[in-house]
Order: structure tokens, then C-alpha cells, then sequence
């Protein structure tokens, strides 16, 4: 009887875990095809980027370039003004990155760490300019980057951009969890406010400032908006939106030029992201970031 | 007995002098290290919002010296019934509906997924973020060439399963669809972050309701009903508000893809605002726009924290 049971017991184990195979095994394959969903734009764009005209335009298509042309990556970078996009884009993210997050690391700092007049009056106001999407301020700060003289100048592409509130909001968060007894032994042994910055707050900090680092390259990389606003000559175009005049190449059936520039802009980002990859996706999934 | 009394008194206040001025001494100290943040948040936030909010009562064409204040007219071009305003709005509604579903429930799928499973997890973690960090120029680009009628893969395909030639969808072109092909492409290039998001709040809830639940003799749907869902509850309303917040924020893909074309079906209201400022210069009406656009997304805003507050779960 007791051997019965014991069987019966044994089969119901065994059909629940094969149902769980099962079940797992569905869940990866709709992981797999969502995958592909998302890989395959990347894969089109690469793939038209080494093939001809011709097979671009033909009726019988194939997915793999029968010839590769890897010259046309050679033709883009001498067709128009890319190299000078090229440049633009990295001056302007390189710029913007470190001034974005230095604002950023000063004025966390000083929101977690000093007690001073106003402090709470000043937290609300620069976090509340996350609240204003910036797209919807353009005709106005097109009006004041005119009034600077900044129209086609690398400050007017960097310095509106700068979000102070996201950056501080971020860092604030992490600031607050380091230990105050650390702090006060740095100051016990004679380090200055900037010092303990320096050599208490940024290290234990450092993957957030990574993070926000990241983003504020992104940010600034892929931009289109604002280099739309604030540029109207061809020689101060960013990649981003110098791509969107490449566009004009679709009309002129030169798709392959098109998409090699559109690869060799994704192409940084990418690398970034793959070499901080571990640290980003652990502080977005810790709720570290929302927004 | 009494000098002791004495130098306590006289060290507390000297203690209260000096804790005034070290507090004044700090704020100066703060000035300096906030003072960027603060000059940027006025000089291109919140002057410009209030410079928007000015020029929403005037006429002017950005060109010429005088600015004509005119009153309320402005507000009732744009929200006279039937106006363009309207139109865009709707279609940007349009536009979020499906945004906001197709992210939202694409992301939970994915989510639940990579929580219960973990055959290349990080990978695919990585894989499914990657639309995130990409431009949204190239991101039209590629989905420009992906859904073009004559030389794109999908209608290559379609016509290779025996579509008829002419009747092949044409996408972008086609008024009934150039909307819904741009919110799948947003939702696209959304699906990561959102999926992460809620990947953090299944993460986030502890293992052993499950337990206690299974020993209950729950099973998988009350499970998920009685203690996924109002546990992911912040988590979910975040996610929703945001991306709502997002689609009213839609811009790019459109000025790229289809310049609100064809026939006015994808002029969402900040492309609507961009033409009336920068191509038509009438600077009051697109800030009428501007600042209508900005209470939206306020109340949307608003209304988010209210129902954070009443409807969701603190642990």
C-alpha cells in the first residue's frame, strides 16, 4: 500500500517536472525570439551596410551581401561632412560627459554632506526641472542660447544640455548610504571637504558614477533635438542629426552609405555599454534609477 | 562652583555664535559646489518657461522688435474644437495607447521570463537594452529601410509568402498605419528599460510569500494575483506613467521618419509645436502649445503620486 502511494507520489513529482521543463523551456524561447525581434534591425543595418546597389535594389533578395563591399564604410567617411559630424559628436559628448556629471558629483555632495540656509528650497528647484521635458521648452531656449550668441557653438550644443537634477538625484541616493563614521575619520585625520570627496565619497560611489556617466553619454552621443535646435550650419552638425541629413541618401538609392554611417554611430555606444554593461543593468534593476 | 556655571554659559554661546556662523560658512561652501546646477535649472529652465508662459499672451513672429500682447487669443485658436492642436493631441494619444501597452506588456513577458529562467540570462539582459543606447536617428534609419514598401525585408518577405503586389501594406505611407508602425518602434526601443525596470520589482519581492502561499495551497494565478501583482504594483504604476509621460514626448522618429506626413496622420503635438514655431515663426501659438502640453503632463504627473499614494502597496 505504503509502496503504492509512494509510486503515485513519485509520478506527480515526475509529470510537474517535466510541465516545469516545459514551461521553461517556452519562457526562453519567446526570450529567444523577442531577441531576435530586437537584434534584427542591428543585423539588417550591418548586413545593407557591406552590399552593393545593385542587390540592394533587386527583386531577388538575399539576406547575406553576395559580394561584401567593405569600401563602403571608406566612401562614407569621405562623403559630405561626416568626419566633421564624427568630431562634433566627440567633443561634444567628451565636453558634456565630464562637465554633466562633475555638477553632478559637486552638488550631490553637497546636498548630502553640508546643512545650510536654503538647502531644501534649492533640492526642490533643481529637482523639479526634471519635471519640464526639455522638447517642450524649445522655441524659449532657442531664444536664449540666440541672446548668449551661442547659435552653431559648441557651448550652445553642451551647456543648455547639462541636466544638473537627475545627476544629483542619483548620486544623492548612493551619497547618503556611505557611512558617516568613515567620514569622520577622515576629518578627525585633517581631510578637507574636498579631500573626503575625493577620497572617501567617490570611490565607495563609483559604480553610480559610472552609471551616470554612461547615460549622460548616451545622452549626449545619440541627441537629436537639441543639435536641431541650436545648429543650422553643416559644419557644426553632431552625428546624430547629421545622420538624419544623410537620409537624403535613401532618395539618391545610396541605402549602403546610409546604413554604414548608421552603424559607425551606434558602434561607441555599443562598446560602452558592452564594457559597463554589469554595472548599469545592476543599478536600473536595483531601482536605483527610475526615469 | 560658581566660575564653572560661568564658562558654560559663555561656551554656549560662544558654541550658538559659531554655529551660526559655521552654518553661514557652509552655505557659502554649498553656493560654490551647487552653484552650476542652480545657474543652468534658472538660466535654461526656468526662464524659459516663464519667458514661454509670457509670450503665450502675445503675437510674434521671432523677427521683428515689437511682441503684441493679445490677450487670451492664442488659447482659443489652439483649443477651438477641431483645431490642429486637437488633432495632434489625439493622434499622440493614439500614438501612447499603443506605445504604453506594447512596452508595458512586452516588458512584463520578458520580465517574468528572465526571472524564472536562466539560460543566458545576462545575455539577454544585455541584448534586450541595447535599442535603449542607440540614437534615434539611427534607430529611423534602419526602421525607415526596414518598413519601405518596395526594398524592405518585411514586404519582401510578404510578397515571398504570395502576397499580391498590390496589396502589400505600405507602412509609412499609408495614413491608417504610419502611426501604429512609429509606436511600435518606440515601444521597440523601450522594451529593455521597461523590462528591467520590472525585472527589479520581481526581484524585489521576497521568496518566501511564495512559500507561504504554496504551503497554503495557492496556486500559480492566485499567486500572481495575491502577491506579484499588488507587490509590483509601484514598480507598474511607475512604468506606465512613465511611458505615457514618454509618448506625449515623441518627437525624433517623427521629424525623421515622416514630418508628420502622410496627410497630417502622424503630427504629433510636439512636431505640431516645432512647425508652428520654427517653420511658421508663430512664436505665441507655439508657446499657447508649449505650456497646455506642460499641464498635461503635469496632471499625468499629479496623478501619478496620487494614485502611488492610495493604491499601492508599501511593504
Amino acid at each position: 500500500m505504503s509502496f503504492i502511494n509512494r509510486l503515485k507520489l513519485h509520478q506527480t513529482r515526475g509529470k510537474r517536472r517535466s510541465r516545469e521543463t516545459i514551461e521553461e523551456g517556452l519562457l526562453i524561447l519567446s526570450l529567444g525570439l523577442f531577441a531576435m525581434m530586437v537584434v534584427f534591425p542591428y543585423l539588417w543595418m550591418v548586413l545593407t551596410s557591406f552590399k552593393s546597389v545593385d542587390e540592394i535594389f533587386t527583386q531577388n533578395m538575399h539576406f547575406l551581401p553576395q559580394v561584401w563591399h567593405p569600401e563602403n564604410y571608406m566612401e562614407i567617411v569621405h562623403t559630405g561632412s561626416f568626419a566633421r559630424y564624427v568630431g562634433n559628436s566627440a567633443v561634444v559628448t567628451c565636453l558634456g560627459v565630464a562637465l554633466e556629471v562633475s555638477i553632478a558629483v559637486l552638488g550631490s555632495y553637497a546636498f548630502t554632506k553640508l546643512d545650510f540656509y536654503g538647502k531644501d528650497f534649492l533640492f526642490a528647484l533643481i529637482m523639479a526641472t526634471m519635471m519640464i521635458p526639455p522638447q517642450v521648452l524649445m522655441l524659449p531656449s532657442y531664444l536664449v542660447v540666440n541672446k548668449l550668441g551661442w547659435l552653431n557653438t559648441y557651448a550652445g550644443l553642451i551647456i543648455p544640455r547639462i541636466g544638473g537634477a537627475f545627476g544629483i538625484f542619483l548620486l544623492r541616493q548612493v551619497m547618503k548610504t556611505v557611512p558617516t563614521d568613515l567620514d569622520d575619520a577622515a576629518q578627525i585625520d585633517g581631510a578637507g571637504l574636498l579631500q573626503r570627496l575625493f577620497s572617501v565619497y567617490l570611490p565607495l560611489c563609483w559604480p553610480t558614477v559610472v552609471t551616470l556617466a554612461v547615460f549622460s553619454m548616451t545622452g549626449f552621443w545619440n541627441d537629436y533635438y537639441w543639435p536641431l535646435v541650436v545648429t543650422s550650419t553643416d559644419e557644426m552638425r553632431t552625428l546624430a542629426l547629421g545622420l538624419s541629413h544623410f537620409k537624403s541618401l535613401e532618395g539618391m538609392g545610396q541605402i549602403q552609405l546610409l546604413m554604414a554611417a548608421a552603424t559607425l554611430a551606434t558602434l561607441p555606444m555599443l562598446m560602452v555599454f558592452m564594457a559597463t554593461r554589469k554595472t548599469l543593468i545592476k543599478n536600473i534593476t536595483g531601482g536605483a534609477i527610475k526615469g | 562652583m560658581r566660575n564653572s556655571k560661568i564658562s558654560i554659559q559663555s561656551r554656549f554661546f560662544d558654541f550658538g555664535n559659531s554655529a551660526v556662523q559655521r552654518k553661514w560658512k557652509r552655505t557659502g561652501q554649498a553656493m560654490l559646489f551647487i552653484l552650476p546646477a542652480l545657474i543652468i535649472a534658472l538660466l535654461f529652465v526656468y526662464y524659459p518657461a516663464a519667458y514661454t508662459l509670457r509670450l503665450s499672451f502675445y503675437e510674434w513672429d521671432l523677427i521683428s522688435p515689437t511682441q503684441q500682447f493679445i490677450g487670451l487669443s492664442n488659447y482659443v485658436e489652439i483649443l477651438q474644437w477641431g483645431s490642429e492642436f486637437w488633432k495632434a493631441l489625439g493622434i499622440t494619444l493614439q500614438y501612447g495607447a499603443i506605445y504604453t501597452l506594447l512596452s508595458l506588456c512586452g516588458g512584463m513577458l520578458l520580465a517574468v521570463a528572465l526571472e524564472r529562467t536562466k539560460f543566458l540570462n545576462n545575455f539577454f539582459q544585455s541584448m534586450f537594452f541595447i535599442p535603449s543606447i542607440t540614437s534615434i536617428s539611427v534607430v529611423s534609419v534602419v526602421w525607415s529601410l526596414i518598413f519601405n514598401p518596395q526594398i524592405g525585408p518585411i514586404n519582401t518577405l510578404l510578397e515571398r509568402l504570395g502576397l499580391a503586389s498590390a496589396s502589400l501594406p505600405q507602412w509609412l505611407n499609408d495614413p491608417n498605419l504610419a502611426i501604429i508602425v512609429l509606436a511600435i518602434i518606440g515601444a521597440w526601443q523601450s522594451l529593455g528599460y521597461t523590462t528591467l525596470l520590472i525585472l527589479g520589482g520581481l526581484r524585489n519581492i521576497p521568496s518566501s510569500y511564495y512559500e507561504a502561499a504554496a504551503v497554503d495551497g495557492a496556486n500559480r494565478w492566485d499567486c500572481f494575483r495575491h502577491i506579484t501583482l499588488p507587490l509590483l504594483s509601484p514598480i507598474l504604476y511607475f512604468v506606465i506613467f512613465m511611458l505615457i509621460i514618454n509618448s506625449f514626448q515623441v518627437f525624433g522618429v517623427v521629424s525623421i521618419m515622416t514630418q508628420g506626413r502622410p496627410l497630417g496622420s502622424t503630427n504629433v503635438v510636439l512636431y505640431y509645436i516645432y512647425q508652428e514655431g520654427f517653420r511658421f515663426f508663430d512664436a505665441g501659438v507655439a508657446s499657447a502649445a508649449s505650456w497646455i502640453l506642460f499641464m498635461i503632463i503635469f496632471i499625468t504627473f499629479l496623478f501619478q503620486r496620487k494614485l502611488g499614494e492610495n493604491r499601492v502597496f508599501y511593504q
